[in-house]
């Protein structure tokens, strides 16, 4: 029997970026590169423990802005020339390095990889890779959670208390439309709770979400179990806490796993290395070099004189670290278990696109994690928060402190000189959205597409995605831009709507551009 | 055509800092993101020296032009601004805190900033090929309104937009007066205007404007009034933010423990209730490993993150100290109507 369990969370999220107005935009391969390094490789990991009859459990945050990107025919449509553009290139690759045997294989292994994408996407999942993920969670190995309509940053926006509620009961609602089923829990975009937020949780039949550590331990009642059993906030829905050890070791780039130098190298790319000429059709087709996902080279250490990467050694190494995550869990569960005398949960939770896509070993690492619990020991089974709550149904009572899980652990990230212009617009456009939804009720047919439409601009514009790039100083333009275009359009319509001067044009125009949420209601911020 | 503005305007030194750490950024992400670039060019100089040139010369036009509009952009967006602010504010260097590093284990920006890479960006000039207009957000929305945020525990951030006519109105019913921002602790109260814990004024020199502060205590509520603080130096407040909560950064003393059991369907009991022991506290050490538990015992994130690690912006270097205000304990003026009045 078991000591204890540990609860995998991966965070997959990407904000809503879709241009039907340019033939290639750059900013789409964030969803591209993220299926082909990411969702791809980890649905063939669990497909891969499913067969062997390996018994696991792993819990996905799917956030609503990437089901939508990943159910869209445009995107679909365009990831498959995405990868088709890979396969010429792999195959070129292939006839390029043949006299070159270091990086020969690893053409080899780049052909099959996207032929590989390929295949998973068009054939086994008919192009909605939300189908596999589906699957999965109806086996009961998966269990997906919903999170905040798009990843908004709640504790920002508190200050119009509807645009909280439309937050969440948008990521409930879209959720049960794609799964066909109520989402037991929650990711708050960034982990950021405030107190009180989970009343709203529990009026969306939400029965958990997560916070950083120092969210449990400044709770307002000291918690008996520290993080490693979750406490139920008054309102009944639990909280679950990160367990920092855990975390450390994937999480932290001086002494985390992604760092060994036999991985691969992120940064060196064929698309940076190749002749111009040569690589031209398969980087912007603009001329801007950008990254292929063909990558040869190990991380090496500090140098620029990097090593060929080599698959095997780094496969090893995968081994050999999910060996010792596995060692490190055993022997956590087992002191925590001999302290708490009833079983804890270690919550490690990351984000999703960590593996595959900045980390390539990550999903192959996930699976020999799995597979190793499943078959090599005793001490520590895998969980899935709702099943912890089903198995210990009583808790403490305690209501978590404000806190997210950025730098410092605050709100910091997303509210500084950097990003603080947005709020204003963003909190006036929220008070004005619930003006309009509290001044129509039966609005004709123009109307209605024209409130939809403004509260769709608003969701898209309260993305926790364009402050945070904002802070980071990179990619920083795009993020001005898209919230600029959301403050501009919703403005726009409202006061067309104001002004008995709607342009049905425009909101036309909008709607195929910012089709998110195809059948919100923009009754959802009525407070009247 | 003012929040925006305003926005900019506010914290002066903020733009300085964030100029500067903007092109620091600029710098260090040029340099590490472009690794394949550098390599690419050793590469060149041995296999195909062509190359090398193109290479290299691109290289070098993207930092400069990088550069360049971060420089550009500070410069032109946010000019007058810094008279304003700086002159009429205490600004003070935020204390250093102690920086004790421990590997972070928070989430990892560069990591996942990498979600957004692309090795690319996509230049401006594209966004002009977009046949649908985009306008600069509006400068202001013509309202009276005060908003306050956390940034942190014991930092909030403030946003105020005041309408002219209403402010030349109750100056002129109340024969004169500047205005002023009035923020009150009403932590556990139902504050009806005369019964913050405390209160502090800072003058303001413009109808829009954004101000960071720096308060002593967490797990605070506070809230904010704009307002007209007359000569008589009775307060008139023209609008008034809601009461934020600033999170607690400390773990609290002993108490009660409630169990709670909700059932599958969610209905929910409380089962017991017990008192929190010294066991309880030592099976707390031991679970949390001893020396996070100190860390967590002695409070203030920033002392046990060494938050500063990954070189991100330092927030702010201007501020309001808000202790360093005038403020109630040290006799400045009672509220008054409209919403205030004499405590």
């Amino acid at each position: 029997m078991s000591k204890g369990y540990l609860s995998l969370v991966l965070h997959a999220h990407l904000p809503y970026v879709r241009h039907p107005e340019y033939d290639n935009f750059l900013e789409e391969d964030w969803l591209f590169e993220a299926i082909t390094e990411t969702y791809i490789p980890l649905i063939n990991a669990f497909d891969s423990l499913v067969n062997d009859n390996i018994d696991f459990r792993i819990t996905m945050t799917l956030t609503p802005t990437l089901v939508s990107m990943l159910h869209d025919p445009l995107l679909q449509d365009r990831y498959l020339k995405h990868i088709n553009k890979l396969i010429e290139l792999s195959y070129k690759e292939v006839e390029r390095t043949k006299y070159q045997p270091e990086f020969h294989h690893l053409a080899m292994m780049y052909r099959d990889l996207f032929l590989n994408c390929r295949y998973v996407f068009e054939e086994k999942y008919s192009r909605n890779l939300i189908n596999a993920f589906k699957k999965f969670a109806e086996m009961g190995k998966l269990e997906i959670v919903t999170c905040t309509a798009t990843h908004g940053f709640l504790p920002l926006l508190q200050i119009n208390e509807q645009a909280v509620k439309a937050q969440v009961y948008m990521g409930a609602k879209y959720y049960k439309d794609v799964f066909g089923w109520q989402p037991k829990g929650i990711w708050l975009g960034e982990c950021a709770y405030y107190p009180g937020l989970d009343r709203i949780l529990a009026d969306n039949g939400i029965r958990f979400f997560f916070v950083d550590t120092h969210g449990l331990m400044y709770a307002d009642s000291r918690p008996k179990y520290g993080v490693y059993s979750p406490i139920y906030c008054p309102s009944g829905v639990a909280a679950f806490a990160r367990d920092p050890e855990s975390s450390q070791q994937v999480w932290s780039a001086e002494i985390g796993y992604p760092g060994d130098p036999v991985y691969r190298d992120f940064y060196r790319d064929a698309g940076f290395d190749l002749d111009f000429e040569y690589i031209k059709p398969y980087i912007h087709p603009d001329g801007i070099r950008k990254m292929t996902g063909v990558k040869y080279f190990s991380i090496t250490g500090k140098t620029d004189h990097k090593m060929p990467y080599n698959p095997h050694a780094a496969y090893e190494k995968a081994c050999m670290q999910a060996g010792n995550f596995m060692f490190n869990r055993e022997k956590q569960v087992d002191h925590l278990f001999g302290l708490m005398r009833r079983k804890p949960i270690v919550l490690a939770p990351y984000d999703a696109e960590l593996y595959g896509h900045w980390w390539f070993e990550g999903p192959m690492f996930l699976q020999q994690l799995l597979r190793k619990i499943a078959t090599e020991q005793d001490t520590v089974k895998t969980i899935t928060p709702w099943e912890y709550l089903k198995e210990y149904p009583k808790n403490q009572m305690a209501t978590p402190a404000g806190s997210s899980w950025g730098n410092k652990g605050y709100y910091e990230v997303w509210l500084n000189g950097t990003n603080d212009w947005i709020y204003p617009h963003l909190h006036v456009m929220a008070d004005r959205m619930v003006e309009l939804a509290n001044s129509y009720n039966e609005p004709d047919a123009n109307l209605y597409r024209a409130l939809n439409q403004a509260a769709r601009e608003l969701l898209l514009a309260q993305s926790s995605d364009w402050p945070f790039i904002m802070n980071s100083g990179t990619m920083v333009e795009y993020a001005c831009k898209r919230v600029k275009d959301h403050i501009y359009r919703f403005n726009r319509i409202y006061d067309g709507i104001k002004g008995y001067s709607l342009d049905m044009n425009f909101v036309g125009e909008v709607e195929k551009r910012d089709n998110i949420f195809p059948h919100i209601d923009y009754r959802i911020y009525k407070t009247q | 055509m003012v929040v925006k503005k305003v926005a900019k305007k506010t914290a002066v030194k903020t733009v300085k800092a964030v100029k500067k750490s903007v092109s620091k950024t600029t710098k260090k992400t040029v340099e590490k993101k472009t690794p394949a670039k550098k390599t690419t060019v050793k590469k060149a100089e041995t296999k195909k020296p062509a190359v090398k040139k193109i290479i290299v010369k691109k290289a070098e036009v993207k930092k400069t032009a990088v550069k360049k509009t971060v420089a550009k952009k500070a410069a032109v967006k946010k000019p007058a601004v810094k008279k304003v602010a700086v002159k009429k504010t205490t600004v003070k260097k935020p204390k250093v805190l102690v920086k004790v590093k421990e590997p972070d284990y928070r989430i990892n920006e560069e990591l996942t900033l990498t979600k957004y890479e692309t090795g690319a960006h996509t230049s401006p000039q594209v966004y002009h090929k977009d046949p649908m207009h985009t306008e600069e957000p509006p400068h202001g929305y013509d309202v009276n309104r005060v908003v306050i945020l956390p940034v942190d525990p014991k930092f909030a951030f403030i946003y105020w937009e005041v309408r002219q006519d209403t402010i030349d109105s109750v100056r002129h019913a109340f024969g004169g007066g500047k205005l002023t921002l009035r923020v009150y602790d009403v932590t556990n109260i139902e504050f009806n205007g005369y019964n913050a814990h405390e209160w502090w004024d800072m003058e303001v020199h413009h109808r829009m404007g954004t101000w960071y502060l720096r308060h002593h205590k967490s797990d605070r509520n506070l809230m904010v009034d704009i307002g007209i603080k007359s000569h008589d130096g009775n307060f008139h407040a023209i609008s008034r933010s809601r009461a934020i909560y600033f999170p607690r950064d400390f773990m609290v003393g002993p108490g009660k423990i409630l169990w709670m059991l909700v059932d599958e369907f969610g209905n929910k009991l409380i089962s017991d209730i017990e008192d929190y022991t010294d066991a309880d506290l030592e099976l707390l050490k031991k679970l949390m490993g001893a020396e996070r538990f100190k860390r967590f015992m002695k409070g203030g994130l920033d002392i046990f993150l060494g938050a500063s690690a990954w070189g991100r912006i330092p927030i702010i270097d201007t501020y309001v100290e808000l202790e360093a205000m005038p403020s109630s304990r040290s006799g400045s003026s009672l509220p008054t109507s409209p919403m205030g009045g004499k405590k």
